[in-house]
């Protein structure tokens, strides 16, 4: 180690990877397949933890992935503290998992819904998909562009 | 993609639904929320940002703060007119 440590700023941002189960096969994804499974994930109790932790570290946004982040049941949970806690929240979702209710719901909470780094053939399917289901806060990341106006 | 705004005196600006502004008590700063990212802000943006309510124009907005800060109106409103434009090309502000 060295004698004089190097000063380490709080992080700004921190991504949490809720869950490592999809049902999606993406080839540009790199994350793990259901690494643990469900039964060894982190509950919602050291989740909320993990969150109150990270505000007052000074984590000013956090970014909800996986895996689908939309598989954990408890997901409006810990988005919800941590919009108390004042956090700028970002999901990271394929969408496919969640119906209308569910979207407007966490669409009311999060600061921004984005869907992956998403490739020609999956725009066009996601574009085909969620007019059926008024979804309004999709952005993709790749290229800044909402596809439906608000 | 936003389309293009161009930012003059008769612009009314307000933050969009996903940008938040946001005191950051632990780095004793002011910062701008958005998707994926954030601005942190001098004193003089935390001026303008605070400003864009979605009620005053960019003339109401340079005429406050030139009589707020005892400055000359014309540089204020060029300074006002050069940061949101910066700021809505970016997509944190709207107008």
């Amino acid at each position: 180690m060295n004698a004089a440590s190097p000063h380490i700023d709080p992080p700004l941002a921190m991504l949490i990877e809720l869950t490592y189960r999809c049902p999606l096969r993406c080839p540009y994804c790199s994350n793990p397949l259901e690494m643990t499974a469900a039964s060894g994930e982190m509950d919602t109790g050291q989740w909320l933890g993990v969150i109150e932790e990270a505000a007052d570290m000074g984590v000013l946004q956090i970014h909800f992935s996986g895996g689908e982040p939309t598989v954990r049941q408890d997901l409006e949970d810990m988005v919800g503290r941590a919009e108390v806690l004042g956090i700028y929240t970002n999901l990271i979702t394929s969408g496919v998992l969640i119906d209308q209710a569910r979207l407007e719901g966490l669409a009311e909470t999060l600061g921004q819904m984005g869907g992956p780094r998403i490739g020609p053939a999956m725009t066009n399917m996601m574009q085909a998909m969620p007019r059926s289901i008024t979804l309004h806060a999709l952005v993709l990341f790749s290229t800044g562009e909402s596809i439906f106006a608000p | 993609m936003a389309a293009a705004v161009t930012i003059g005196e008769a612009s009314v600006p307000h933050l969009p639904r996903g940008v938040r502004l946001k005191f950051d008590k632990p780095r004793d700063q002011w910062v701008l929320l958005a998707p994926e990212r954030m601005f942190v802000l001098d004193d003089i943006a935390l001026e303008i940002v605070k400003c864009c309510d979605g009620k005053a124009s960019v003339a109401a907005i340079a005429d406050d703060l030139s009589a707020r800060f005892e400055a000359p109106r014309d540089t204020v409103a060029k300074d006002v007119i050069i940061l949101l434009q910066d700021f809505a090309e970016k997509g944190v502000v709207a107008a």
